[in-house]
């Protein structure tokens, strides 16, 4: 009975890790969706020297927006962290009359994601 | 110990060739030899004669050993220690006992040891001119015998190693003999006189011990300077998807397309390769940055870059030299970026390879970058990444990359005015590349999920606005109701005078009552699940939960849980999966964070939902700890009397209440047993029962009582137990024709509860008649769940087996429901919300559809509700005992 149920539980826990191994490996589907969704006009990630690494836009947009969002990103993390010494800059929206600029930073990397405005 | 030999050979020799004069002098000549100066010319007639690291003076120990061919070099202690210091060195690596027999051959032919680890070919230039002192030897270039790039990394170099000679000095082997043999005789007296003879020699005179000892030269150690080879260990470690990921990616490489035309051409124009596969263009991506020279770039790369670790490593390499012409940072870094995302598909290089490079970041300074960028080279794209964050904490990249990465592309373009284009074409190469992982990138994904969240929020505001009870910024919300509404003000049921009047205030003044559909929590991950049941967290409110798991026995699959968040309606915050299908779902009060789960298969498991990165439940029941033999309808958390805390309850369709306890291990008690009860209406003979068990489907404790609970069997029939009894009802109630399969206390009148089953009916009871208050009968199907809601007293919703989403509103009407929501799938669960006016219903295509209700205004003070609830009751029944 014992031994059953120990082994129950080890095919249970192998099945259920190899899914949370198949779980981890979301970052490229996640970014596909994204780039998919609803309303995004462009997704880009781009490294902390502001290499673009993954984009969905043609080169020279993807350009523009890695030459300029990135020293944006930059500075506003500077300037947060002058304000808020402990708190990380994890969000960055940016809003115009039609589109809005959504960027996550992170220490290696950043994502912007350009939207078209929603209440259209 | 060649050296050695050597050395003892050479100085054997030398003495031999002193005692025997074969160079014609005795081995004291050192003051007599003619000074033999040896000078080196290149080929335009410089003097390179090669400077002596050290002077060395002369003593007779040293000249006697280092003399070598005394004819030819000068006696003077220097020449002879270095050229033999040369010599030594140089045939350290190629000295063969051959080599040194015929040490005269060796020098006029010029040692090919020294050939080949010098440019120099030192070859005299006219033995007979040994008259004179000096020695001209011309230099002759031979060609440098450079490794070619990838062929010489690749061709396997053949190391040989072998043994040192060996010299036996005394080899004795001894002999076994049989006892048969004829001579044994002899062989015994022989051994019997050695013996003899050893303990004799000890004290006698006759032997005496000696020892000899060997001269060893005398050493001096130089030290030469070279930069350090830098090393690096890299462990890989496939798994056997990975491999087979690998072997498909492979062969869809192999069939992809060229790339664009425009790139091609682009790379045409630059006059460099035209092989159109991706080396190519990792090759004028190179050239273009400044790190091949083009002349080797053009001819050797091309055709060369197969494997793509060779890439990496090529541009290491190369890096490796450049970077000593001081070459950029930023230079460097992006050699590094292009050469490692080659190389960062090649196998699956584990994030555990970080350990290295980091510990080389702890270690290293930005001057010292150049040796540490090599690791990036081979290693994943996020070993770059983290080199990179270096350089930016440096403080000095900060500001700078960007707005100078043109600078950047016109400083190392060795071609020239590639610049921007270079990058773009650059840029193309790296967005177009598919093989870049993403998966490798630390973090990239928790940072998707916020960019995920950020963005559906926006396209959804609105949306999320309504949920909250937040006017929304379009002041039109009837634009897209698809609802069919009962429509209210149509009909007057002749018997409902009192509410015809109440009606029509409702129906003119008030809004019309409607649900708007919202949005739908539902994702890949759970197309096609049946969704059995759905919780909200306890703590926080808006956390949705849903449990998958399909009804029949057929179709049964794993089960999964997702929790679901409102900041992101299009992918769960977290998944949870189980092995067989969900059937009950509660969060515990005492701890929000304990998810009881009861599944398909009787067991019942509790997860720990802070931390959904462990996919095992805290505890679980199994055949050991006891289960039930049929699946869980319903698991309770129940706040026990006892000093356990809270409990588990679950039941099951085998019949069984049971409570768990949570101590080390489920233990479970069975809190009753439910047993058929013979239906006493009819009067007709009692009819055996072939099993005495009835099966439940439901129960609901009571408000007032926790210990009295209602359970609502498969019979049809309704049993009030009591948590101190496990045999008896207290009560039963009958109404039902089918399987009961909600049962549900109405949480403002704790006497009266609601009941619906797959008869299509739902029936209103009061807790002391046997007999059903109201029964509401509008469903053409089986109806599957039932809830009150939980701020109108008067509002109760069901779904049914056709799609019916009904909410009832009591006040309104008792007769039909207030409204009627219809779908195409089938529903199975429907969830009212605490803290908005929502409704969740769920049903079997794996989405939980989210309603706002409009309309149903709920009063302010809980006993206006409840007064409300009297008001319609009475009004409805006709006869009412409270």
């Amino acid at each position: 009975m014992e031994d059953l149920d120990a082994e129950e539980r080890e095919a249970e826990r192998l099945l259920a890790s190899a899914k949370l191994f198949q779980r981890k490996t979301a970052a490229d589907e996640t970014f596909k969706w994204i780039a998919s969704h609803k309303g995004v006009l462009g997704t880009l990630i781009i490294s902390s020297m502001g290499f673009p690494i993954r984009s969905t836009m043609d080169s020279p947009t993807t350009m523009k927006f890695a030459v300029f969002l990135g020293p944006l990103v930059a500075k506003a993390k500077q300037a947060l962290h002058m304000i808020h010494a402990s708190q990380e800059l994890t969000l960055l929206r940016a809003r115009t009359s039609g589109r809005e600029v959504i960027i996550v930073p992170k220490d290696d990397f950043a994502i912007i994601i350009l939207q078209k405005a929603s209440n259209k | 110990m060649s050296h050695l030999s050597y050395s003892s050979k050479r100085s054997l020799r030398s003495m031999k060739s002193g005692r025997f004069g074969r160079a014609g002098k005795s081995f004291k000549m050192v003051e007599a030899a003619e000074p033999d100066i040896i000078q080196v010319f290149d080929e335009h007639g410089n003097d390179v004669t090669p400077k002596p690291l050290t002077t060395l003076r002369a003593t007779s120990l040293h000249e006697r050993l280092l003399q070598i061919n005394t004819d030819r070099f000068s006696p003077e202690s220097e020449r002879p220690s270095i050229y033999s210091r040369y010599s030594m060195a140089s045939s350290v690596a190629s000295f063969t006992p051959d080599t040194l027999d015929n040490d005269g051959a060796d020098r006029e032919e010029g040692d090919p040891s020294m050939m080949r680890w010098s440019s120099v070919a030192i070859i005299p230039k006219d033995t007979a001119h040994s008259a004179e002192n000096q020695r001209r030897i011309q230099l002759i270039y031979s060609s440098i015998i450079s490794p070619r790039l990838d062929q010489d990394f690749e061709r396997p170099i053949s190391v040989i190693i072998t043994e040192s000679e060996t010299f036996e000095i005394l080899s004795l082997k001894g002999h076994i003999l049989n006892n048969t043999y004829e001579n044994v005789k002899d062989v015994l007296d022989r051994n019997a006189r050695y013996k003899k003879l050893l303990q004799l020699k000890v004290g006698s005179a006759n032997y005496s011990d000696s020892s000899a000892q060997t001269l060893f030269s005398l050493h001096k150690s130089k030290e030469v300077q070279v930069t350090a080879k830098h090393t690096e260990t890299e462990a890989c470690q496939a798994n056997s998807w990975d491999i087979s990921d690998t072997y498909a990616r492979k062969q869809q490489a192999g069939k992809k397309e060229l790339p664009d035309p425009e790139n091609r051409d682009s790379i045409v124009q630059r006059g460099s390769a035209i092989d159109v596969s991706e080396d190519a263009r990792i090759s004028t991506l190179l050239v273009s940055a400044g790190y091949l020279e083009p002349s080797t770039s053009t001819t050797a790369v091309p055709s060369t870059l197969g494997p793509r670790i060779t890439a990496g490593s090529v541009a290491g390499s190369r890096r490796g030299t450049l970077l000593g012409s001081a070459a950029s940072l930023r230079k460097t870094l992006y050699g590094a970026f292009a050469g490692s995302r080659r190389g960062s598909t090649v196998g699956s290089v584990l994030a555990s390879k970080r350990g290295s490079i980091s510990g080389s970041r702890a270690g290293s300074r930005r001057g010292s970058n150049a040796g540490s960028l090599a690791p990036s080279r081979k290693g994943s794209m996020m070993g770059n990444i983290s080199f990179s964050r270096r350089a930016s904490k440096a403080g000095v990249m900060m500001d700078d990359p960007l707005l100078s990465r043109g600078s950047l592309m016109e400083k190392s373009s060795g071609v020239g005015d590639e610049g921007t284009d270079a990058l773009l074409m650059a840029e193309d190469t790296a967005c177009e590349k598919k093989d870049l992982d993403l998966n490798k990138v630390f973090g990239l994904l928790k940072a998707l999920e916020v960019a995920e969240r950020a963005l559906v929020q926006n396209t959804m505001h609105d949306k999320l606005l309504f949920y909250r009870d937040f006017k929304p910024r379009d002041p039109e919300i009837n634009g897209s109701v698809q609802v069919t509404l009962s429509a209210p003000q149509n009909e007057k049921p002749a018997d409902e005078k009192e509410t015809v009047l109440k009606r029509s205030p409702i129906a003119k003044v008030g809004p019309v009552k409607q649900v708007e559909w919202l949005w739908d929590f539902s994702c890949d991950l759970t197309e096609g699940r049946n969704i059995s049941c759905l919780a909200w967290n306890r703590a926080s409110k808006d956390l949705l939960t849903i449990g998958y798991g399909q009804f029949e026995f057929g179709s049964q699959k794993d089960g999964l849980i997702a929790f679901w968040s409102l900041k992101n309606a299009c992918y769960p915050h977290a998944t949870l999966t189980a092995p067989s299908g969900v059937t009950a779902l509660d969060f515990s009060t005492s701890n929000p964070n304990l998810l009881a789960v009861g599944f398909y298969s009787g067991n019942i498991a509790i997860y720990d939902v802070r931390s959904p990165q462990d996919p095992m439940p805290i505890v679980q029941s199994g055949l050991s700890t006891g289960k039930h033999t049929d699946p869980v309808w319903k698991v309770q958390w129940i706040d026990s009397n006892s000093e356990h805390g809270e409990s588990l309850v679950s039941i099951s369709t085998d019949g069984n209440v049971t409570q768990w306890f949570l101590k080390k291990e489920l233990e479970y008690v069975n809190l009753m047993t439910l047993k058929r009860v013979a239906s006493n209406s009819r009067g007709a003979p009692l009819q055996p029962f072939i099993s005495r068990r009835a099966a439940g489907m439901c129960f609901d404790f009571s408000p007032r009582d926790s210990s009295i609970y209602l359970v609502g069997t498969e019979e049809g029939r309704i049993h009030k137990c009591s948590r101190s009894y496990n045999e008896q009802y207290l009560q039963t109630y009958v109404g039902h024709t089918g399987p009961v399969f909600q049962v549900r206390w109405s949480p403002f009148i704790p006497s009266l509860f609601l009941s619906c089953s797959s008869d299509w009916t739902v029936c209103l009871w009061q807790e002391d008649k046997e007999t059903a208050l109201l029964v509401f009968q509008s469903a053409t199907q089986s109806l599957q769940d039932l809830r009150w809601s939980f701020t109108n007293a008067c509002v109760f919703g069901t779904v049914s087996d056709d799609g019916h989403l009904e909410i009832w509103d009591l006040s309104f009407s008792a007769v039909r429901p207030a409204i009627v929501y219809e779908e195409k799938r089938r529903l199975s669960c429907v969830l009212f919300c605490q803290t908005s006016p929502i409704v969740v219903s769920a049903g079997s295509n794996g989405a939980a559809s989210i309603f706002r209700m409009v309309g149903f205004d709920c009063e302010i003070n809980e006993a206006d509700e409840v007064q409300k609830l009297r008001k319609a009751l009475a009004s409805n029944v006709n006869t009412l005992s409270d």
